[in-house]
């Protein structure tokens, strides 16, 4: 049998090595260009190996280091799995490992409800309030937590009979630890989110108000401007919108519309087709550094991605490119705009 | 940013997420052969190569958005898929995800998965990539050390980094089961 073909990989590797070591000479650049020039797969194909091998680097700090806080290559598994084993034990105490700590963080937010509650402070009317670009997760006496989004504003209210949030405005993910006999409640504009134990967002920022669950059942009421009281239930990946025109509506939501709506959690803003004018607004409420739409063509245009709620100037100039569009820094505000003839 | 720098950053943004999209094309795509995919993960390096990098706040989502739109492209000249499907395309769900703690722990996998690879490596190609990746030394110095020529040192590598190519291009079997975002929300429920 004849030896195998060069694939295109196997000669980007040799490629890649090649580049990492002395200068080409004359011969060997004409060489590399003619197979760059060969095939449009061939510059992406050499691209990634060249990173790939520079990324092999990190086997040499890693192994230069032993004592340090980074695993040794030789370790490494043995490291892993007594991480594993304590991140499913408990939150471990100290550590100088960034890695091991957002594990541990992890294991904690997920003990929150279980129980923990033993902590016995009785909140009464407490406020929380976030600045505009901040999210801030609040732990409840009871074990619930509230995830604030940007500019949102939250009054907690613990009773004996319920547990009461009103949600001033903004954006909250409210994660409800369980009680029979103490409802949660989330008042917004007047309509009341009645849970047990669930995880729902409530979104007062639009005209209307969003009630999304992604676990358990919540009643949403609308006293109703008529005075005709309006009551549904809402289970998982349903979505309740109330308007004043048009009472409680209730839809089925995919478990991807769901990320995307609640990306904000994670401090991202992630849009599928929307409109730029919506996209903008978005992100917008978490900026005070704003972003105008000069041209009215582009406000229609649909935008893509994920972007970092925070960062209005990265979301203007990946937009901007996206749409062949320009973004312009004038004083406090970011315009984009159709981009100039040239 | 000079060239090591650029292919710093592709290393350390896109080259994990490399096995995540391919999973994410196979169960998206499915009129895409895998050679279609090599084409398409190749032809996303190249793009991405042009971007400017100090401008992508989050690589995720622009790595599938470049995706995606390559996607679209060859969709509109009907080269990987049919026309009927560019609808497809335009709904196709990007997963939006941040490095959590389940890509971190991935990451690690990585490396072991890297040490693996060079354990499984025959001996002399073993000896030469060790040598240069974990001792630093040139490849000169590695031809005087194991008494070969520079060129077999060259091949020996090569051979190493071939390896680690193809591992980066197979590790959604692992990591692609279930589209991330899906996992999140049982970290973190409340309920019990």
């Amino acid at each position: 049998m004849t030896p195998n073909p060069p694939t295109i990989d196997s000669v980007a590797a040799e490629w890649a090595v090649r580049l990492s070591a002395d200068p080409l000479s004359v011969e060997e650049q004409q060489a590399l260009d003619e197979w760059l020039n060969a095939d449009t797969r061939h510059r992406g194909a050499l691209i990634r190996a060249r990173a790939a091998w520079v990324d092999l680097d990190r086997l040499a700090a890693l192994s230069a280091h032993p004592s340090a806080s980074a695993p040794t290559v030789a370790a490494s598994s043995a490291l892993s799995a007594a991480c594993e084993a304590r991140r499913l034990e408990s939150p471990p105490v100290a550590s100088s490992s960034r890695r091991f700590f957002l594990a541990a963080g992890l294991a904690a937010i997920s003990l929150t409800g279980t129980g923990v509650a033993a902590w016995r402070f009785r909140r009464r009317g407490d406020i929380y309030e976030t600045a505009v670009g901040e999210i801030r997760r609040i732990p409840l006496s009871d074990g619930s937590a509230i995830l604030l989004d940007t500019d949102t504003r939250a009054e907690v209210r613990f009773a004996k009979a319920d547990r009461t949030v009103e949600l001033v405005r903004g954006q909250g993910l409210f994660e409800v630890a369980k009680d029979a006999v103490r409802p949660f409640i989330v008042l917004a504009r007047g309509i009341s989110v009645r849970a047990v134990g669930t995880v729902f967002a409530v979104r007062a920022v639009d005209q209307d108000v969003k009630v999304t669950v992604t676990e358990g059942v919540v009643e949403v009421a609308d006293p109703g401007t008529s005075g005709s009281a309006a009551l549904e239930r809402v289970g998982a990946d349903e979505r309740a919108v109330v308007s004043a025109s048009q009472g409680i509506r209730v839809q089925r939501v995919s478990a991807a519309q769901i990320d995307r709506n609640l990306a904000w959690r994670d401090g991202m803003l992630s849009f599928d087709g929307d409109t730029l004018s919506d996209a903008v607004k978005e992100i917008n409420r978490h900026n005070t550094r704003q972003i105008l739409i000069d041209d009215p063509a582009l406000a229609g245009r649909p935008v893509v991605g994920v972007f970092r709620a925070t960062n209005a100037e990265g979301f203007a100039e990946t937009v901007a490119a996206a749409l062949g569009a320009e973004s312009a820094v004038e004083g406090d505000t970011l315009h984009l705009r159709a981009r100039n003839a040239r | 940013l000079d060239d090591l720098a650029r292919h710093r950053w592709i290393a350390t943004h896109i080259l994990p997420l490399e096995g995540e999209v391919r999973g994410w094309l196979r169960r998206h795509v499915h009129s895409l052969t895998a050679a279609d995919a090599d084409d398409l993960v190749q032809e996303c390096y190249s793009r991405l190569w042009d971007a400017d990098f100090a401008h992508i706040a989050n690589a995720r989502g622009y790595l599938y958005a470049t995706i995606r739109n390559l996607l679209l492209e060859d969709a509109r000249r009907a080269k990987i898929v049919p026309m009927e499907r560019l609808g497809e395309i335009e709904a196709l769900r990007i997963p939006t995800d941040e490095p959590g703690p389940e890509r971190l722990v991935t990451a690690r996998q990585e490396l072991e998965r890297l040490v693996a690879i060079v354990e499984g490596l025959p001996a002399q190609c073993q000896r030469a990539f060790r040598l240069q990746k974990f001792h630093g030394l040139s490849q000169r110095e590695i031809a005087t050390e194991m008494n070969i020529s520079e060129k077999t040192v060259e091949k020996h590598l090569a051979t190493a980094l071939l390896r680690v190519l193809d591992t980066l291009a197979r590790q959604d079997t692992e990591s692609g089961a279930n589209p991330p975002s899906d996992n999140r929300y049982d970290t973190q429920s409340t309920h019990d």
